[in-house]
């Protein structure tokens, strides 16, 4: 089965992170696939390259990372919502004129059709808020 | 098609979700994770709504591991806990998923 | 490509958090692709058609104007609960957009017919 993912809860403060990647992991140990992770409105903290986490703490950044390479599982970030909170790849930098990228490398950046058209392509989705 | 509706949030906090799920359509499945897990510690909050979806025929589960962590002891026998396997399960056999 | 049905759920009053708003950028996206939507407003969310914000001495963008302008994106189905709209003191009159009113056993059977539901 094709399962798309859509993350919705932020980055560190909210379990919907970690929910979604043990769902994620069941799922592929499972057989199924999983077509693509999105990460909209405050998940697209996870794009993040730059958050640093306590030695003792589960990165979750690096957990999907690990997760999309061993699976080729894409991980996608909400343009508009990455926008807004300041996760940007190089174009977006130089678009908007900033000094600065920080998308991390196993993260890309689409729009919300990406969404639409891979939860009507996939056999399901399943949301974590 | 059913339905797996997937509830994160607590009993006291969305209460107005576990209102409208005791309208949940028959074959449809019910699963608390997070927050929602909170309220299978008590004997009392999920009674009347545990038996409302019992008899609509609609299956109540409740992630293992979002009690264990939390130290939640499951008080009621119509609420199945499953690990995320089951989950997984759920999600074969529920082609819809609606997250509260 | 047969158009499949979308439910975007609002569940929160608008303003306070951006799920609104970027709930109206989803929506969007699915009209782009000629989908098949549906609207429900419930709980708080109701509250994001109460006609009369008026956001012109606040630095806030008014978005909810967009809710009034989705019929010229093919988008015309917008319903309500209507115990969510009792409870608050809400009458369909009172919003900026015309609604369908559901009751609960509506709204569950709502959701029975969609392909994908969305939550905000």
């Amino acid at each position: 089965m094709k399962i798309n993912i859509l993350v919705n809860g932020a980055l560190y403060s909210s379990q919907a992170s970690y929910s979604a990647w043990q769902y994620c992991l069941a799922a592929c140990e499972a057989g199924h696939q999983i077509s693509q992770v999105f990460f909209h409105q405050d998940a697209v903290a996870h794009g993040n390259m730059l958050s640093v986490v306590m030695s003792d703490e589960p990165d979750m950044v690096e957990n999907w990372a690990r997760f999309a390479e061993h699976y080729s599982v894409p991980l996608v970030i909400c343009v508009s919502s990455a926008e807004r909170r300041g996760v940007l790849n190089g174009a977006l930098a130089t678009e908007h004129a900033k000094t600065a990228a920080n998308l991390h490398p196993s993260f890309s950046i689409a729009g919300l059709g990406t969404l639409t058209d891979a939860s009507i392509t996939s056999d399901r989705m399943v949301s974590f808020s | 098609m059913s339905t797996l509706h997937t509830l994160s949030a607590s009993w006291h906090e969305r209460v107005w979700v576990f209102e409208q799920l005791c309208f949940a359509t028959s074959g449809d499945a019910i699963l608390l994770i997070e927050d929602a897990v909170l309220a299978a510690h008590s004997p009392i909050t999920l009674a009347s709504f545990l038996a409302k979806c019992e008899s609509r025929g609609v299956k109540v589960y409740v992630l293992q591991e979002d009690m264990q962590v939390r130290g939640v002891h499951n008080q009621y026998k119509q609420l199945k806990p499953v690990p995320y396997t089951g989950f997984v399960e759920l999600t074969e056999k529920h082609q819809r998923h609606v997250a509260w | 490509m047969t158009a499949h049905k979308l439910l975007y759920l609002f569940t929160r009053g608008p303003y306070s958090c951006a799920s609104g708003n970027e709930g109206l950028d989803a929506v969007l996206a699915g009209s782009t692709l000629e989908q098949d939507l549906s609207l429900l407003f419930i709980h708080d969310g109701v509250f994001q058609l109460l006609a009369g914000q008026d956001t012109a001495d606040s630095e806030l963008k008014q978005f909810t104007r967009t809710f009034r302008a989705l019929e010229d994106f093919g988008v015309q189905r917008l319903y309500v609960h209507d115990q969510s709209m009792c409870s608050r003191g809400l009458t369909v009159e009172q919003l900026s957009v015309a609604v369908s009113e559901l009751d609960s056993a509506g709204v569950a059977s709502l959701i029975e017919q969609q392909y994908r539901v969305f939550t905000f």
